[in-house]
This record gives C-alpha cells, structure tokens and sequence, in this order.
C-alpha cells in the first residue's frame, strides 16, 4: 500500500509550455515532493554497475530518490534492490557504504535479514504471540531490476516498459561507449568522487548535453586543455568571443528524457591522442584486434555522453559515470565514479582514472564551474518579476530520426527532458 | 644535506599557508620541485592511479590552477576565495634518501563574498603531510597531499587551495 500524496496546487501543464518551464520547478519545496514521488518511484533509476557487486554477498547502498536502498548479490549472485528499512521499527538495516555481507542485523532490536532480503532472526521471539509470521516482514525489493551490460536499474513502479525497451535507442549510443572496452567489459571499482551543490538536481541534469554553455562556462578549462596544441573548438575566438557552435557537434533527446551529445571532432583512429598516452599504443593495438578497424574508428571518433533520466550520466571518452541524488529542493549530491576497461593496459586505465580527476571533482578544472551557475540559477530564480525559463534555442532546427529521436542543437534536449517530466507528473501528481 | 627540526618545519608550513592567504602564488608554486605533486586524494590514498582523487597536479597542472584560480572568467572563484588556514600538531621524520616527512594537522576557513552567499564561512579540516626536499639551497615540497576529513562525501567547489 502506497503514501497517497496529494499536490492539488501543482497544475502541471500550467507549469510547463513546449519552450519555457516555470521557475516554481527549480525552487518550489512541493515540486520536489512531487517529484521525488512521481518521477522517481515510476521510472527505472539507476543504482549500480555490476562490477560493484561481483562477488556472492557483495553490496553498496545507495538511493531511489529519496529511499535509502542496499544493492546486494545473493548466494546464486542475483541481483536484489532492497528498501534499506527495518520492517519492525524503521531503522536502517546498513550504514555501510559498500561490503559483503551474509546478512543486515539492525542495531536496534536485532532483526535480522539474509541478503536475498528474508527476516532470518526475530530476537527473543517468545515475545511475540503465536501467529506472528516472519513471512510477510522481509525487507521490501523494488519489483523490478534490469540490467544493460552491466549498468543496473531498478523501478518502483512495477508497471514500466522492460529497461531494454525504455532505453531505446539509447543502447546505441551506451555500446559506442562500452565497446571501447576491449573485452567490452568495464569495471568500476575504482572509488567514487562526491560532489554535492545547493541547488535543483535538474539543472544538473540539464547541463550534461547543454552543448551551449560549454564555450563560455568551461573557457578557462579549455584554454588550459587547448595549451601544447591547437586552441579547443569549444573555445570562444579570442577576439571576437564567438564559438562555432555548429561546428562542434550535435545533441539528440531519445523518448523518456534520455539526451545525449556529440562532440565533433572526436578523434578517428589516426589522430586519437590517447594512443600517445601511456599505454596507450597497446591500447589501440587491442581494440582494433577486438573491434575490427572500421568499428575502432567509429568508436574513438564517436565522442559522446549520455544522460539517462533521471538520474544517471555517463561520459565514456572521460571513462566515467555519475550518479545524481535529490536530496532538497536546493541541493543535489552527485558520486562520479571512474571505471578502467577491463583487458587494456594498466597504465592506460591509470591515466584514464586521473584524467577524471582533472575536470569533474570537486576540485576539478571543469566542473565546479558548472555548479556555480546552478547556484546562481537557484538564487536569480528568486526574482518574482520573472517567470519564466527559456528553452527555445535550436528549436527551427530540429531532424525528426527514427525511434524517437530528434536530432537539434543546444537546448532540444532540454525540451525532451520536460516533455518526460510533464509526462509523469501528470500522471501520477495526484 | 640538513636536517630538520620541528621549529624550521612549523616556520615552512606557517610561510606556507600565509603565501596561500595572502595569494602570493608566484611564491607559493616556487616552493615545489620540478616533478612536485599537489594531491588532494579521496577513498585509500592510492597512488596506484586506479583510484578516484580529488586532485592529482604534477607542477604543470598546479601551474595550470593557480592561472585558472586568478582568471575572471573562472566563476566558481569569481569572486575569489578568502582563506584562513591553521596548521599544528606538526611532526617531522627523516625519510629516504635525505629528505623530510613533515605531518601536519589542519583547520581553514573560507569564504566568498558574493550576492547570495551566506555570509558564513566554511570550514575544512584534514591532515597534511609534506614530503621535502633539500635543493637549491632550501627546502622544496616534493609533495603535499591533504587528507580532508571529508574527502569521500559530498564537497561543493573545491577549486581553492589547501
């Protein structure tokens, strides 16, 4: 049985308009309430990469919007998404952040749960009558969890479309990252970066195909990456301040809110720097005896990232994948976790994992300039005099493609994610 | 090749921090050898490179931030970051080949004063530990690594310097 809640203040198609969004969505304490309830708990949400887990017992913990849940592998190495909640008295079952485990004791009483999630152990039972059952007091899983090559999602909402279904043309564009991977596999098991920022979690998700900002928000980082080589594309003229948006690449917004981006310029097989990187000869040797030579240049020419709605991205040039958590209405955590491709050089893979450091931490050259502005959104967002936030750019120049997809420029993507946001609140803001 | 006493160590970290609040960074990046490192690590502290960091500047790249920190157009440090750092509890223990290990204990505050901001500083606490090295006649950082208390949770632009 579900929370009924009710937001009879929220009209959402008053909220919304094909090129503008309402600011209340960005500030709006009962938007987020929303939110949380119907977007989160009636899509799949990311939790994990099965590399986390591999091994029987293994687990992390990690949220479905705001439901703290523990990610495990069972004895016959399933999967289970298990609500991180004492059925007896509410406590949490694990603090930890990742472990192996046979089993989650809560401190508080004892119970105890197996890692298929059964109750195991009632403590001092005889305090409980006869037909106390332990049958129905198991910890409860998310109805549904999928996996794409290892990338693990679960939905509340046992009603959704397959993962495989929902992702659509979306596994296109995730195996022209994987498939960088020699083997194909990837392992993340190299720690996690946090960085959290005090304002709305969408403007995170905004920002990860926002192939208009990148110019002006990112020109200090691009003059450094551009120094010992030609200047970025992506840099603004020095003199003119103008950037060749079009010449740099494209995004795509794919059904339920999926955008992805493409960086033009991405290396082909016979420019691609990382083959100077250490290992990295060894590298190329690799995924062109693996991926044949025309399926190589495709790859490394294909400089893509991805956001899968709501709360996943990944950048696979920059070999990693980030996790968002809303935890406020102002205030978001993101875990980017770099991965190494299993099979390539370690050397490659070190270098790699570094790299990542260097734009998206929370010390990074890149990213925290990103945060600033979704601060700064979150505090202009204030004014009253103004209502509305613009997504109009690109607009007379969308390419309708097969599958969904709408091929445009700059803020398309935005538009696809509020066509998927009005989409599930209006049908389950109640 | 001299020792170092704990007295000449605490006078190196308290110069040290006291370029770093005064934002002589000239000064500042001087005091790093030519393969120097700047590392802010999270998780274990790894350098086997298979680990997430928070940073990892060889001198090139801690170059690259002290430029980027000072630029306009950098706005996660415009307006720029006010620090105050503390540093105690400072020991120091001879390491291989004549240089020294200095550990550290420190406090910072921070601030910027911006329309929005709180008005509050924040704080940061951590450990530092200093590997230096005698060379050209003073001691050189050949690297400073700072474990933050909360390197593995959620931290809201770090694109100061610790």
């Amino acid at each position: 049985m579900t929370l009924v809640q009710r937001h009879s203040d929220i009209d959402v198609r008053e909220l919304v308009r094909e090129d503008r969004v309402h600011r209340r969505l960005f500030i709006d304490p009962s938007i987020f309430e929303a939110e949380m309830h119907a977007i989160f708990e009636h899509t799949w949400v990311f939790v994990g990469h099965a590399s986390e887990i591999p091994e029987a017992g293994d687990y992390k913990t990690t949220y479905i919007g705001r439901n703290p849940v523990i990610v495990v592998r069972d004895r016959d190495l399933q999967i289970h998404v298990l609500m991180n909640r004492c059925m007896h008295r509410g406590a949490l079952v694990c603090r930890e952040e990742r472990g192996n485990t046979s089993a989650f004791r809560c401190s508080f009483h004892g119970w105890t749960y197996n890692n298929r999630g059964e109750l195991v152990v009632v403590t001092s039972r005889g305090g409980y009558g006869p037909d106390f059952s332990t049958a129905e007091l198991g910890l409860i899983r998310a109805p549904l969890v999928e996996d794409y090559r290892g990338f693990v999602f679960a939905s509340l909402d046992p009603e959704v479309m397959p993962l495989s279904d929902h992702l659509g043309r979306a596994k296109h564009y995730l195996d022209l990252g994987l498939d960088l991977s020699p083997s194909g596999e990837i392992v993340a098991r190299s720690g996690a970066q946090r960085y959290g920022y005090p304002a709305n979690w969408k403007f995170q998700i905004e920002n990860w195909t926002d192939h208009y900002h990148a110019a002006i928000v990112h020109e200090t980082a691009f003059t450094i990456s551009g120094r010992g080589g030609a200047r970025s594309p992506r840099a603004p003229d020095p003199v003119t301040g103008e950037f060749a948006e079009r010449d740099t690449g494209w995004v795509t917004s794919l059904p339920h809110g999926i955008n992805t981006e493409k960086t033009r310029g991405g290396a082909g097989l016979k420019t691609f720097a990382g083959g100077s990187l250490p290992g990295g000869e060894a590298y190329l040797e690799q995924l062109v005896a693996s991926r044949g030579p025309e399926r190589a240049n495709e790859l490394l020419g294909a400089d893509i990232q991805i956001m899968i709605f709501p709360n996943f991205f990944i950048q696979p040039r920059r070999q990693h994948f980030r996790v968002l958590r809303p935890v406020a209405v102002d205030r978001t955590e993101i875990s980017a976790y770099p991965y190494t491709l299993k099979g390539a050089p370690d050397a490659y893979n070190r270098k790699m994992v570094e790299d990542v450091a260097w734009w998206a931490s929370a010390a990074g050259f890149g990213q925290p300039d990103d945060l600033e502005q979704f601060v700064r959104c979150q505090e202009g967002l204030q004014v009253t005099a103004a209502e509305w936030v613009l997504y109009s750019r690109g607009m007379h120049l969308e390419e309708h493609l097969p599958e969904g997809e709408i091929k445009g420029e700059s803020e398309t993507t935005m538009r696809g994610i509020y066509r998927e946001w009005t989409r599930l609140m209006e049908r389950h803001v109640s | 090749m001299p020792e170092l006493t704990r007295a000449e160590a605490e006078d190196f970290l308290y110069q040290e921090a006291r370029l770093l609040d005064e934002r002589r960074f000239d000064a500042w990046l001087a005091l790093f050898t030519a393969d120097g490192r700047y590392w802010i690590p999270s998780g274990r502290g790894d350098d086997s490179g298979l680990e997430a960091h928070l940073a990892y500047d060889n001198l090139t790249q801690l170059k690259d931030r002290v430029w980027q920190l000072q630029q306009p157009r950098h706005s996660s440090q415009s307006p720029p970051s006010l620090t105050t750092h503390l540093v105690s509890n400072v020991q120091v223990e001879p390491h291989a080949d004549g240089r020294m290990q200095l550990y550290s204990s420190f406090v910072m505050y921070e601030l910027r004063k911006a329309q929005g901001g709180s008005g509050e500083p924040r704080s940061f606490a951590g450990r530092f530990e200093h590997l230096l090295r005698w060379e050209a006649y003073s001691w050189r950082i050949e690297c400073k690594k700072a474990w933050l208390l909360n390197k593995d949770l959620p931290i809201f632009n770090l694109t100061f310097l610790l």
